[in-house]
């Protein structure tokens, strides 16, 4: 009797070892398993998803090199300062305004700067400001205009406007004068000059009157 | 009571000899028990093991496809990135294309505010603030530019600075200061 009683008692402590770490152990290694297969699905999909969304990225990204070929923002400094002027003079002609003096000033003297795009998640694409202070004469709706268009051209120039006051305190005259700021922008590429634009002693007085 | 089993044995049957029995009878069914058991336990380790295999095979499997996956998409995270990128110098260079019309339509919207008997001679920009100076026909056209002007969206406030009667025109001439939102 004691040996059946030994064997029974065996047999249940077999069946419940079975359960416990053969049965509950795997399935708790499965489990884990199908877990780690369930993120690798998850991962594979979002592969997937990333892989499916490469023609409309590339798409956008055509797009935005295009848009971004319309403005001149990898030119030299001289390059740059050339164009715009040529343009400014272009915009002053046709909006019978005229451009009595632009001065190139130095970074430090207007307080700008190099600045860095705040891009969120990415890398900050630095660009460098070349600062020229103009004056621009016309009448109301003319100062207007070519204060509109000087941002519009192919040289990406932040326009800021420091003062507008009639040309002639009597009143006489109905001409205005703007001072504006002017802050050319290019791109620092790897292989570009210095970052901060080198300061210059010497100002460069540009009449450009129309013709 | 005691039960006597008068059945031949198997061996006395069929061979003729009485052999002695290998097991009690009362340890038979236990027995059978234990061997059950343990036959349950093997084979709810072979099932177990089969389906953890096939598991850890589709796993391998999937880590097998993501690898290969993951060049390609690493170059298109790349493209992203640079999409990121180039979307950002696209505002930042739309946002400088628009900053001479922003300014322009200020100036605009604050003539256009004035009222008729009142004008604007000149207007500085200091460090956000406007300075404001003009003439007006009278001084009650001053006031109707301060309420006119305070309520333009990009200011917070139109400030007096000064008011003198013009002694050249008929009028007065005002000085105000638009503080910015």
């Amino acid at each position: 009797m004691t040996g059946a009683k030994v064997l029974r008692f065996a047999a249940v402590a077999v069946v419940l070892a079975a359960y416990a770490f053969v049965f509950r152990g795997g399935e708790g290694r499965i489990a884990a398993q199908l877990g780690e297969n369930a993120r690798l699905v998850e991962r594979l999909r979002a592969a997937e998803r990333t892989l499916g969304a490469r023609p409309h990225i590339e798409a956008e990204r055509t797009r935005l090199r295009g848009r971004l070929r319309t403005v001149e923002l990898d030119a030299g400094r001289s390059a740059l300062v050339a164009h715009f002027l040529r343009d400014a003079a272009a915009i002053a002609a046709k909006h019978h305004a005229t451009i009595p003096t632009i001065t190139a000033t130095s970074a430090a003297a207007t307080g700008a700067q190099s600045t860095v795009l705040a891009a969120g998640v990415t890398e900050p694409e630095p660009l460098e400001a070349l600062p020229l202070e103009i004056t621009v004469e016309g009448r109301y709706a003319d100062v207007l205009a070519v204060i509109r268009a000087l941002s519009r051209t192919r040289i990406p120039a932040a326009v800021d406007v420091a003062s507008l006051a009639r040309k002639h305190a009597d009143g006489a005259d109905a001409a205005l004068t703007a001072a504006l700021h002017v802050q050319l922008q290019r791109r620092l590429s790897p292989e570009a000059a210095p970052r901060v634009t080198a300061p210059s002693d010497r100002s460069t007085d540009v009449r450009a009157r129309r013709g | 009571m005691r039960r006597i089993n008068y059945l031949p044995s198997w061996s006395e049957r069929h061979l003729g000899i009485a052999l002695p029995p290998v097991l009690a009878a009362e340890l038979r069914a236990p027995l059978v028990a234990f061997t059950g058991s343990l036959a349950l336990c093997g084979v709810l380790w072979g099932v177990q093991a089969t389906r953890l295999h096939g598991v850890e095979r589709d796993g391998v499997a999937y880590a097998a496809q993501l690898a290969a996956t993951q060049l390609d998409v690493a170059r298109v995270r790349a493209l992203e990135h640079d999409v990121v990128r180039l979307r950002a110098l696209a505002e930042r260079v739309e946002t400088i294309r628009r900053s001479g019309a922003l300014h322009a339509n200020e100036i605009a919207a604050l003539g256009n505010r004035l009222p008729a008997n009142a004008w604007l001679t000149s207007l500085h920009a200091d460090r956000g603030a406007l300075a404001l100076e003009g003439h007006g026909a009278r001084l009650s056209a001053v006031g109707t530019t301060i309420t006119a002007l305070a309520a333009l969206p990009a200011y917070r406030a139109a400030r007096l600075v000064a008011i003198h009667e013009d002694p050249q025109r008929s009028g007065v001439t005002y000085a105000l200061s638009l503080e910015p939102r």
